[in-house]
């Protein structure tokens, strides 16, 4: 166990259409806000680093509406989302969804993002995680590897079984040069009903780079679960959002019970 | 006069522009020599994500590394990350590429068991940094796998507990490992030390 380096909780916002969404079994998906008073809130909760995750899968942006923090005709796509968000966003945010090219990346990287979060582009084309390090390096890619019960890694939203178990999949992701796996079990998504702890501390302790486990937090209990019985860290969506002061009491939950080696304080 | 970013096309510039906003400082953003080496530019920050050699690569190409290290010869230079590695000759990620050479040393794998470090470290003040007031050790956000390893001990101004040297100055110039754009509030007042000393410099 690395005590130099702390641990970890993560927010994470999903978009969708430039809305910020709930999302269950990665189907269901329900509007729940606006994605830039959002960020400014997880700012202002002094979080250590928020993930932003977009499934939108489309091209452009419709707010359908005009009352939010900002100009929304300026916004037209996702990466100007990432500009617009990153302003309010004072730690470290990692952007995901949809990246495609190296054109991508470098976009969301100007764009004012710290780390890029690819999924699907990585099916049968390791190499452009290398690629991404190459030119980045590592610290600046992450992988989001989602799975399923039976083991296997799913690409598009869940939508596609890949031929390779979950575990061999984030071997061969270090293999290539991956920062950080963020590891999402598609059953738990939005059923929080707690974190799959077997897989990610298989995971988390097989693999050479930082683990992060996203989906099923369903109480603050859930992320001192994953932090005492993991050597990973720890995302959740759904929880923030519709908890009060939910990241301080998920730090405070942890803190108390012993757990010292997170960012606290007093 | 103005402070100026540098903007060699891989770098993660925009976090840095943000938290300059955020400070209500103004600055230009600048990979043209001849701007750099303007009396109008006072100080020069320059952020850094990527590798060692695509990093020099652009440098040279867009011939800035004379125009840097004459600038660090008498003005205020903060180097953030990857910024902070160029300042030294050599790195172990990009053997045989010379880097900007202003420090004397070398940048070279750290031996921590996961690479690379990413996230939260507490980190030690073993120099005072101008303007800058830390009574405990500080939170700051790290990414990175390489480490810098300065010939003169003495230009070492901040450490990680296992020692990795996180911040170094010398005179005028600055080097962060960390981020101090991305470490809320301490990262904040890190950078209000360097454009503070910048001010009155």
């Amino acid at each position: 166990m690395q005590n130099i380096v702390k641990r970890r909780v993560i927010p994470c916002i999903l978009i969708k259409n430039g809305m910020m969404i709930r999302s269950e079994g990665f189907k269901d998906h329900k509007i729940i806000g606006n994605p830039i008073s959002q960020v400014a809130r997880y700012t202002d909760w002094n979080v250590d680093e928020l993930f932003y995750i977009d499934i939108s899968g489309g091209t452009n942006y419709d707010f359908g509406r005009d009352d939010h923090k900002f100009n929304s005709n300026k916004i037209l796509n996702r990466f100007d989302m990432v500009s617009e968000l990153s302003k309010h966003c004072n730690m470290p945010l990692g952007f995901g969804g949809g990246i495609r090219t190296m054109e991508d990346v470098r976009q969301v990287i100007n764009k004012g993002a710290d780390k890029v979060i690819i999924n699907s582009i990585v099916k049968d084309n390791f190499t452009f995680v290398s690629k991404i390090a190459n030119i980045f390096g590592s610290q600046a890619i992450v992988a989001c590897v989602d799975y399923k019960k039976d083991g296997y890694v799913y690409h598009f939203n869940g939508k596609e079984k890949y031929n390779m178990k979950v575990q061999e999949y984030c071997k061969t992701l270090q293999d290539h040069g991956i920062g950080e796996i963020v590891i999402q079990s598609i059953e738990r998504d939005g059923m929080a009903e707690g974190c799959d702890i077997e897989t990610i501390k298989n995971i988390a302790s097989d693999i050479g780079t930082s683990v992060v486990s996203l989906g099923g937090v369903g109480s603050e209990f859930d992320f001192l679960e994953v932090l005492n019985s993991t050597e990973a860290d720890v995302a959740a969506a759904n929880w923030f959002h519709f908890k009060e002061q939910s990241y301080s009491l998920a730090k405070k939950t942890i803190f108390d019970s012993g757990f010292k080696n997170i960012r606290y304080d007093l | 006069m103005s402070i100026y970013l540098l903007d060699i096309g891989i770098s993660n510039l925009k976090s840095v522009c943000n938290t300059l906003d955020f400070l209500n400082t103004p600055y230009k953003i600048t990979n043209k020599p001849e701007e750099i080496t303007s009396p109008d530019a006072k100080a020069l920050i320059m952020p850094g994500v990527g590798t060692f050699a695509a990093a020099m690569e652009e440098l040279k190409k867009q011939n800035l590394v004379n125009a840097v290290k004459d600038f660090s010869k008498t003005k205020p230079l903060l180097g953030i990350c990857l910024g902070m590695q160029l300042l030294f000759e050599t790195s172990e990620e990009s053997l045989g590429i010379e880097g900007l050479s202003i420090l004397k040393g070398e940048v070279k794998k750290m031996s921590r068991s996961k690479l690379p470090t990413i996230g939260w470290c507490e980190t030690q003040i073993v120099q005072s940094i101008p303007y800058f007031n830390a009574v405990n050790n500080l939170d700051f956000y790290y990414i990175h796998s390489y480490s810098c390893i300065p010939s003169d001990s003495n230009i070492i101004s901040m450490k990680v507990s296992d020692g990795v040297v996180c911040g170094v100055r010398k005179e005028n110039i600055f080097g962060y490992q960390f981020h101090p754009e991305k470490s809320q509030q301490a990262g904040l007042d890190l950078i209000k030390s360097f454009l503070e000393y910048a001010k009155y410099c």
